[in-house]
């Protein structure tokens, strides 16, 4: 399966806003973490938000590539938001695991956003 | 072959003994014993030999057990020089090799044997990671390739062979075809055995080697040694030894001919062989019988034509040869009668003038018939009242009837009854008819009537005589015909009267039958158009008449009593009416002026005369109106009777001018010499009143056929232009139906008839009432009768000519159709070939109705290559195939063939539907050729998903239980064959619960004239009104298309899905990454089915995710070929969902995230089991209804 991805730049100089639509399981996750590498190094954010409020199913894969990707961003300085609105898929998952490395958890892109401000 | 390794002595090899081999040699020698497939091996640095059980019996044969452990180049010497190379580059570059049907020369068999194999070389690695040996794995295909040149050969043979016309386009032909295959017949002679029992070259350059003795040993395979110039064929070195074979012609005793075939070198003779060449000399010698049987059966109809001919031309010439003299006989004859005082003399003369005129009647007659055959008869017809003239005819016999004491019935109605007659056949026809009936009738009457009914003027002669026999009344207008063995006053007759009767008849464009009761009377009815005119002047009997009466009275005992009467109906005539008709003109030249008057006096009674003083005279008036005869005298000043001959014979104007000459020079000698010089005639001076126009009248009917010859040749020349035309449109018809509706209509304006009909002899002929009058056989090669051209209401303008075209017709019909049935049967064979290829049934689904139709095309020559297939690939999944391979008939259907079971064969060993259509389309281009479009699907009937790949084919249609529809139209790639190399793409879709899935071939939605849009809109017009049950909707479909005659053929294939029902669902796939997609979407979809809301569906999704995750990532060794299972059912308000793969779970995750995984199972699942055998993981997940973890 393949996957998508949209990337967003406009919201804040500083982030770049990467949001999966669909499914997120083993299959696309190395396609994801990929892609995700790729525009941050080109747009040369201090923020990346990843917005899960998009994907129609996530699993432990998804943590993976959330723990991957924190790794890979810290290294270059880059701080990693996560956004799960409530009752989302993302945070139906989140919630069932007790989670570490995966930087931090917002409910909204605007929470997400205005932390990367601040 | 394991034992044969392990007893071997490894020792004295370079591998050294068994027991030290590294554990590279060792895997490689244990993967190819383990083989299934024919494999050898070559290890070390002389490349030592191994090979497994199946190597050894398909392709070593006889070097087995020799050649294991011998150096390669040792054991395959032979053919070092091809694979020495390749295995060199493998072990060089460490690349595969591949090659396909590649010829090589073993010897393995005891001589240099053609063998072809198709075989891969790889390279095998050391532990070092160097090439240390190599690897083969082959398939030997000598049979197949060898197999599928003796079929080419056998299939050219018999197309060729088949055409052929003649026995030297046949060998020509068989020359041409068997040329082609020089490998399996490096030489092939054939001969034809003539009527000595000596065997004559039929093949060109038939050889010198080939003597008497070598063929007298047919059927044997004969040595060649020593025996020079035996030529190679295809190969570098002759055949050593030959088949001579027997020609049998199955339809004749003995042989035919002969063929000597050179034999293969190369190949061992064995019983395909021996089959082959048996199968070549059976379809030279079939040929070769039908050749001959055409070629009998044109010589026969020539000859018959010819037969025909010589008879008309004989019946012509000897009734014209007997008129003159009887015309001299009649005419002095009288002149005495009249003059005799002497009763006895009276009485002989009597007897003389009486068999004269019988005898004129009789000649008159076979004249007429004679002219009617050559066409040159005419009719002069003319208005003329019939009733009057009949009346007048019918009352000549009452002098007869009365004497004979029976009445003579003459019925008409008032007034005229006009009809378009030549009066002199009327007169014929009634004369013939009457004096019919007085011979049969003894006692009662004979009752004349003339009467119109609607458009017909009607003659009936009835009689109270003996009448016919129902069996000779069939037979009763058939010339020669003479009814026997029934009471009649002579037994004298011609047998033509009443033949006679139906030609003229026939030529007025009218009718006779016949009807009888024996012992009670018959009746003869006359039919000819009624003619809305005024009579041209009124018709009188002609002299020619006062023979039928003569004749009647002759037959009466006392005959000689009847002189009275016929002196009074000979007074009666009137002088030269015979030519009433058409009156000729004749010119006299004569410088006697006394004579002249007399000549002109006397002749003017007859024809119409002009008198000239001498042959100057006479050319100046032959110039400006041209005579039909001239009389000149031999002797006269300025230009003598010679002289004008010679004047008259220059100009091709009057070379056929009739000329007489009449001289007072007796002897032998003037006659000689007047004729010499080209006068048609010769008359003596003095000479008799009736010898003169005896003599004119005879030139004249001379003439007049002469030009009616011309006439008839004209004719024949245009007969024989439209026969060719015919010939041509004849071998245009294509089908069975075709060729017998054009020869029908062809023949029907060749011989001008009203109707015609061409038959099969299989269809039956229609019975007798529909009126056709001829049968013309349609006969085929080996004088079979393939049917009948049958005519009725000829108007008889094609004259004699038409029996010889429509025999010619017949014969080029005959042959055209042998050819179009042969055509039919091969439809039938592609059809059943067809049929055949297609599945018997379709499979049984559980959560689907599956339904297909095929209809052949209704045009005969199209069979083509539309197939459907429907194979179940387990787990509810069902692949769907719809093709059509471009093309008709058998070639078409045999492809299609193969490529159903390549699509077969790739969908079942798991490819999807665009990795099939790939691997297709490179089979397609080692197939050499051709073009096929496919459209494939893979469609899991639980969840109705599909996948599908379309390669041209037009898009598949899906149906909603709404009625709402929409074209698979995504992943259109060009048809299999168009181009190598195509990536097919794959789309998905679905087909909602309750809706249907439609398949089917252009024949449904295509029409001539007609965009194909119109089509497409027809069929979703048709699909949307309700999908139902899949064999309803085909139905309907197939039921939809417009018209009647389907032109191409139709296949259909339907899936319809059930509505939504409980039940488990089982998904089975590879374990990939990639399954968890669709294992995921066919799982939501039963969920959804089964009640469960979203989140909680989403919480079990998570569940199976993470288990199916499991089972694919984590199981490795051994890796068997994984597949992950997932079985899901409700059990009362719990789901229970298994999900199994074929490994073993780690105990400790390797991953973290792994280990999240089944904590996230623990988390959601209300229970979780997970079961760990030898076979693999089974992981259960319950979950309630209603309750959901927090």
């Amino acid at each position: 399966m393949s996957h998508e991805l949209q990337f967003d730049t406009d919201r804040l100089p500083a982030a770049l806003i990467a949001r999966p639509l669909g499914d997120i399981d083993m299959a696309v996750t190395p396609g994801i973490q990929a892609d995700v590498l790729g525009a941050v190094a080109r747009h040369a954010a201090g923020c990346l938000v990843v917005d899960l409020g998009a994907a129609s199913y996530i699993d432990s894969s998804g943590i993976e590539l959330l723990f991957r990707l924190h790794a890979a961003l810290a290294a270059d300085g880059v701080e990693l938001i996560v956004v799960a609105p409530d009752g989302s898929n993302a945070a139906r998952l989140l919630g069932l695991v007790a989670m570490n490395d995966i930087g931090e958890v917002r409910r909204s892109l605007a929470e997400a956003l205005h932390r990367c401000g601040s | 072959m394991s034992q044969r390794i392990a007893e071997h002595d490894w020792a004295d090899t370079p591998l050294g003994p068994a027991d030290q081999w590294p554990q590279s040699l060792r895997t490689a020698v244990r993967i190819v014993l383990g083989s299934r497939f024919a494999m050898w091996m070559a290890w070390g640095p002389e490349l030592t030999f191994f090979y497994n059980d199946k190597y050894a019996a398909d392709t070593l044969a006889i070097k087995h057990p020799w050649a294991l452990g011998r150096r390669a180049d040792e054991v395959w010497a032979e053919i070092w020089e091809d694979i020495g190379p390749r295995i060199e580059t493998v072990i060089s570059t460490g690349t595969a090799t591949w090659d396909e049907g590649l010829l090589l020369f073993l010897e393995r068999s005891g001589y240099r044997e053609e063998t072809y194999h198709t075989f891969s070389y790889s390279p095998l690695w050391d532990e070092d990671g160097n090439t240390a040996g190599m690897l083969c794995v082959v398939a030997e295909e000598t049979e197949r390739v060898i197999g599928e040149r003796r079929l080419a050969t056998l299939r050219e043979l018999a197309a060729d062979a088949g055409a052929a016309t003649t026995e030297r386009d046949l060998f020509a032909a068989v020359d041409a075809s068997l040329s082609t295959n020089r490998f399996d017949l490096p030489f092939a002679f054939a001969y034809t055995i003539g009527e000595d029992g000596r065997p004559e070259g039929a093949s060109a350059d038939a050889p010198g080697w080939a003597d008497a003795e070598l063929l007298a040993s047919a059927p044997a395979v004969v040595e060649l040694a020593g025996r020079s110039g035996i030529p190679p064929g295809g190969w570098d070195d002759p055949p050593r030894q030959a088949l001579v074979l027997e020609l049998i012609d199955p339809a004749r005793p003995g042989p035919a001919g002969l063929l000597i075939a050179g034999l293969n070198p190369y190949r061992g003779f064995d019983g395909a062989y021996r089959g082959f060449l048996g199968l070549v000399a059976g379809q030279i010698a079939s040929s070769l019988g039908s050749v001959r049987a055409r070629q009998a059966d044109r010589e026969r109809a020539e000859a018959l034509a010819e037969l025909d001919r010589a008879k008309t031309d004989f019946f012509s010439n000897v009734s014209h040869e007997f008129r003159t003299p009887l015309s001299l006989i009649l005419g002095p004859a009288e002149d005495a009668l009249a003059e005799a005082e002497d009763d006895e003399q009276v009485e002989r003369l009597n007897v003389v003038f009486r068999n004269a005129l019988r005898l004129q009647k009789l000649v008159n007659n076979l004249l007429e018939f004679s002219r009617i055959e050559a066409g040159s008869a005419e009719p002069m017809r003319e208005p003329t009242d019939v009733a009057a003239f009949t009346a007048d005819l019918a009352s000549m016999f009452r002098a007869a009837t009365d004497r004979a004491g029976i009445a003579l019935v003459v019925e008409r109605p008032d007034g005229p009854v006009i009809a378009r007659v030549d009066r002199e056949m009327w007169e014929r026809i009634v004369l013939n008819l009457v004096s019919n009936a007085f011979k049969f009738t003894f006692e009662g009457e004979i009752r004349v009537t003339l009467r119109r009914d609607g458009a017909d003027a009607v003659l009936v002669v009835a009689d109270t005589g003996s009448g016919i026999a129902a069996d000779d009344l069939a037979s009763l207008f058939e010339r020669f015909k003479r009814v026997r063995g029934v009471r009649s006053r002579t037994h004298e007759g011609s047998g033509i009267g009443l033949a006679l009767v139906e030609e003229l008849a026939r030529l007025h464009g009218g009718s006779v039958e016949a009807e009888s009761e024996p012992g009670k009377g018959s009746a003869f009815t006359v039919r000819v158009p009624l003619e809305d005119a005024a009579p041209a002047g009124a018709a009188t009997p002609t002299s020619g008449a006062a023979a039928y009466l003569e004749e009647a009275l002759r037959w009466l005992p006392d005959a000689e009593a009847s002189v009275g009467e016929l002196a009074a109906v000979g007074a009666g005539l009137p002088a030269g009416d015979d030519d009433l008709t058409a009156r000729s003109r004749i010119l006299i030249a004569d410088d006697n002026a006394d004579l002249r008057d007399y000549l002109e006096r006397l002749l003017a009674r007859h024809w119409d005369v002009e008198a000239v003083r001498d042959g100057r005279a006479a050319l100046a008036a032959v110039r400006e109106r041209r005579p039909d005869l001239i009389l000149s005298d031999a002797m006269m000043p300025e230009l003598d009777g010679f002289g004008l001959l010679a004047e008259l014979r220059a100009d091709p104007g009057t070379s056929q001018l009739p000329v007489i000459l009449l001289s007072a020079r007796a002897g032998e000698e003037a006659a000689v010499e007047g004729l010499a010089a080209g006068a048609d005639d010769y008359l003596l001076k003095p000479f008799s009143s009736r010898e003169l126009i005896a003599r004119v009248r005879a030139n004249l009917d001379l003439a007049e056929l002469r030009q009616a010859a011309a006439r008839a040749t004209a004719r024949h020349a245009r007969l024989l232009r439209d026969l060719a035309d015919a010939a041509v449109e004849v071998n245009r018809a294509g089908t069975v139906p075709e060729v017998l509706a054009v020869v029908a209509e062809r023949a029907r304006t060749l011989v001008g008839a009203e109707r015609a009909l061409a038959v099969l002899e299989r269809d039956g002929e229609p019975s007798e009432e529909e009126g056709f009058t001829r049968r013309v056989p349609l006969t085929g090669g080996g004088g079979r009768e393939l049917g009948a051209l049958l005519l009725g209401g000829e108007s008889g303008t094609g004259g004699v000519e038409a029996e010889s075209v429509l025999t010619q017709l017949a014969l080029v019909a005959a042959t055209r159709l042998e050819n179009a049935l042969l055509y039919e049967r091969e439809h039938r064979v592609a059809e059943t070939l067809q049929r055949s290829l297609l599945p018997e049934s379709v499979p049984q689904l559980d959560r689907a109705e599956l339904a297909a139709l095929y209809l052949p095309g209704s045009d005969e020559a199209s069979v083509g290559g539309d197939w459907y297939d429907a194979i179940t690939l387990g787990e509810g999944r069902v692949a769907l195939v719809i093709g059509d391979v471009v093309g008709r008939g058998v070639k078409a259907a045999s492809a299609m063939g193969q490529l159903r079971n390549a699509v077969r064969a790739y969908l079942l060993e798991g490819y999807g539907p665009a990795p099939t259509l790939e691997r297709v389309n490179r089979l397609l281009d080692t197939l050499g050729g051709g073009f096929a479009t496919i459209s494939l699907l893979v469609v899991d009937t639980g969840s109705g998903e599909l996948v599908y790949a379309n390669a041209g084919h037009p898009p598949p249609l899906v149906v909603g239980p709404d009625g709402a529809t929409h074209w698979l139209e995504a992943g259109l790639a060009p048809p299999i064959g168009a181009a190598s190399g195509v990536a097919y793409r794959e789309a998905q879709d679905a087909i909602p619960e309750g809706g249907a899935l439609v398949l089917y071939t252009d024949g449904l939605v295509e029409r001539r004239n007609e965009p194909i849009d119109a089509g497409l809109g027809r069929l979703a017009a048709a699909a949307s009104d309700s999908p139902g049950h899949a064999g309803t909707l085909a139905s309907r479909l197939v039921a939809a298309i417009p018209g009647s005659a389907r032109p191409d053929d139709v296949a259909v294939l339907v899936l319809s899905r059930r509505e939504a029902a409980g039940g488990s669902l089982t998904v089975r796939l590879p374990a990939e990454a990639t399954s968890l997609g669709p294992l995921r979407e066919r799982l939501r979809r039963w969920l959804d089915a089964e009640g469960l809301d979203r989140t909680e569906a989403a919480d079990v999704l998570l569940a199976v995710g993470e288990a199916a995750s499991n089972a694919i990532e984590h199981p490795l060794e051994p890796a068997p070929a994984a597949i992950v299972v997932t079985l899901a059912r409700m059990e009362g308000d719990t789901v229970r969902i298994s999900i199994r793969d074929h490994g073993r779970w780690d105990e400790q995750p390797s991953a973290p995230h792994r280990g999240r995984g089944m904590n996230i199972m623990q988390a959601i699942a209300g229970e979780l089991a997970i079961d760990r055998t030898p076979e693999g993981t089974i992981v259960t997940i319950h979950h309630r209804k209603g309750e959901r973890v927090a």
